[in-house]
């Protein structure tokens, strides 16, 4: 059995999908309740407090009101989709400091009922000046802009991207909670409507409202709960960029350095990973945050979506939940990332469940390719 | 739209048909976006430069949904970073085709009424790019031959 600093003692989701009579607010109370109750930990034992979001400024603030909690340590660290893996990393160095004894991690959106998402970028930052002008949809195509290079320069076919989104299908098939459960093949994604050239309609992540929660006790406290602890072995975090046109390469993310940063922490290597999950805005985004984390050399990973091997069943357990592209996606989906470890990690995940995992990596890629965090999990 | 006095700067050159950017007098890395301080070595010493505007291409993407209203009439249009040949990296449009250029392949400036000119708008003109294979001038000279 692995031992570390602290361990994740509950998960849980709220309602996902469309759920037109939530907000924000509600969606992460009920996530709150249900992953408490997962650990088998009263709320008022809450005295750390972590959250991300778009739903409003000075969102901790909000949250420890409505739910009635007093933290001694919070953090709103907001980074894109990425953001809970840094909460992990942060938690896990504030319980190790003492900070704070059992921190709740939340994320809740409307994204789909509220219409929230918008293919224009915010406008306020200086920086966004000198790409305003040019028409660029963001993320994607920021996205698609790395998906060009990487077919330019490694030889990717559109047909290698559609292979990430029918492997997330294939597993949100045997998920109850999945957003899109129906077949779907690469002809499919390939069919579906150009967003930003190479990028598809199906080569992006889906739009619903849900919530999510975590809870991250320290060793002591993890003796006291109900179920196994998932052992937070190894975290590491990176960002250098905000923009897409300030990205130094397209084709090494912050994965490689918050990966490695991890990995080292945990002693742990991509070859000890049982379980993977790896975020998926879009399809280009798991091929490129495969290689940059070492799992294959760089422009190889499509090689791991071949012949079934990415498939329930294969030999890459990857994405089980049906990932952001196929499951949920409330627009940051780092959250569900960290719920989907553990919950394999747990054995708890039924049709889906994979066989002996023991171990697995999550990796939260936030903004344009601008912010990575890496937890490595082990039971 | 400039929101800093660099920034001020770098469109009173866009209004100009010039294309600026800076070099730090320490590490003599070419800065783009303009900055009060060298982002590599962190040097507060820039000095202003006028880019020759021959770049080539690093990557680029076919846009097919408009981000916003006045991009929709443009539709598609081809978005690329640019590599200039001075040393920094910029986003801009690739007009005159629509299919993505190749990585690597060379690419010019010209000032241009942007994509998403209101009438009234300050800023009228914005760097563009151009492939050489689709350069006024070669059009012409089919049009001659």
């Amino acid at each position: 059995m692995s031992v570390g600093n602290c361990a994740i003692m509950g998960v849980a989701e709220s309602r996902l999908g469309v759920v037109p009579d939530a907000t924000p607010l509600t969606l992460q109370a009920e996530a709150a309740r249900d992953a408490l109750k997962d650990a088998n930990i009263s709320m008022d034992r809450v005295d750390g407090l972590f959250c991300a979001g778009r739903w409003g400024s000075s969102f901790q603030l909000q949250l420890a009101e409505y739910l009635g909690l007093r933290p001694r340590y919070s953090d709103a660290t907001v980074v894109g989709g990425a953001s809970f893996e840094f909460h992990v990393a942060h938690a896990a160095a504030a319980i190790s400091a003492g900070l704070c004894e059992v921190a709740l991690i939340l994320y809740g959106s409307t994204q789909r009922s509220g219409r929230e998402r918008s293919l224009s970028a915010p406008n306020n930052n200086l920086g966004f000046q000198f790409e305003a002008p040019f028409g660029m949809p963001s993320p994607v195509g920021a996205y698609a802009l790395a998906a060009n290079r990487h077919m330019g320069i490694y030889g990717t076919r559109p047909e290698d991207l559609a292979e990430v989104a029918v492997s997330a299908r294939e597993w949100a098939a045997l998920n109850p909670v999945a957003y899109r459960r129906g077949p779907l093949s690469v002809t499919d994604v390939l069919d579906s409507p150009l967003v930003c050239d190479p990028l598809h309609v199906l080569d992006c992540c889906l739009i619903t409202d849900g919530g999510g929660a975590v809870v991250i006790t320290s060793a002591a406290v993890a003796r006291e709960c109900a179920k196994p602890p998932v052992w937070v072995l190894g975290h590491g975090e990176f960002h250098a960029h905000s923009q897409i046109s300030e990205m130094a390469d397209l084709l090494v993310t912050p994965a490689a350095v918050a990966g490695k940063r991890a990995f080292e922490m945990a002693a742990l290597g991509p070859k000890d990973m049982d379980v993977l999950e790896i975020y998926d805005s879009f399809t280009i985004t798991v091929l490129l945050t495969l290689e940059a984390l070492g799992f294959c050399r760089p422009g190889e990973s499509r090689h791991l979506f071949r012949e079934g091997r990415s498939s329930p069943g294969g030999d890459v357990a990857l994405n089980t939940s049906g990932g952001g592209l196929s499951y949920c996606h409330p627009g940051m989906f780092g959250i569900f990332l960290l719920i989907e470890g553990v919950r394999q990690l747990r054995g708890e995940c039924g049709d889906r469940q994979v066989r002996h995992a023991e171990k697995a990596v999550v990796s939260g890629t936030g903004g344009c390719l601008a912010s990575n965090g890496t937890c490595i999990l082990a039971v | 739209m400039a929101l800093d006095p660099m920034s001020a700067r770098w469109w009173q050159g866009v209004a100009e048909g010039r294309l600026l950017y800076q070099r730090c007098r320490n590490c003599n890395a070419a800065v783009f976006f303009p900055r009060i301080l060298c982002n590599l070595c962190h040097n507060d010493s820039l000095d202003w430069c006028e880019s020759r505007g021959n770049g080539t291409i690093y990557a680029s993407t076919t846009v097919r949904r408009a981000p916003a209203a006045e991009f929709a009439s443009c539709l598609p249009y081809v978005v690329a970073l640019v590599d200039l040949d001075e040393g920094f990296r910029m986003m801009s449009n690739v007009i005159g085709l629509e299919d993505c250029p190749s990585i690597g392949a060379p690419a010019f400036l010209e000032f241009k009424r942007g994509l998403n000119h209101q009438p009234g708008a300050t800023t009228e003109m914005v760097p563009l790019f151009r492939m050489r294979d689709s350069l006024p001038g070669d059009v012409e000279a089919v049009g001659h031959a």
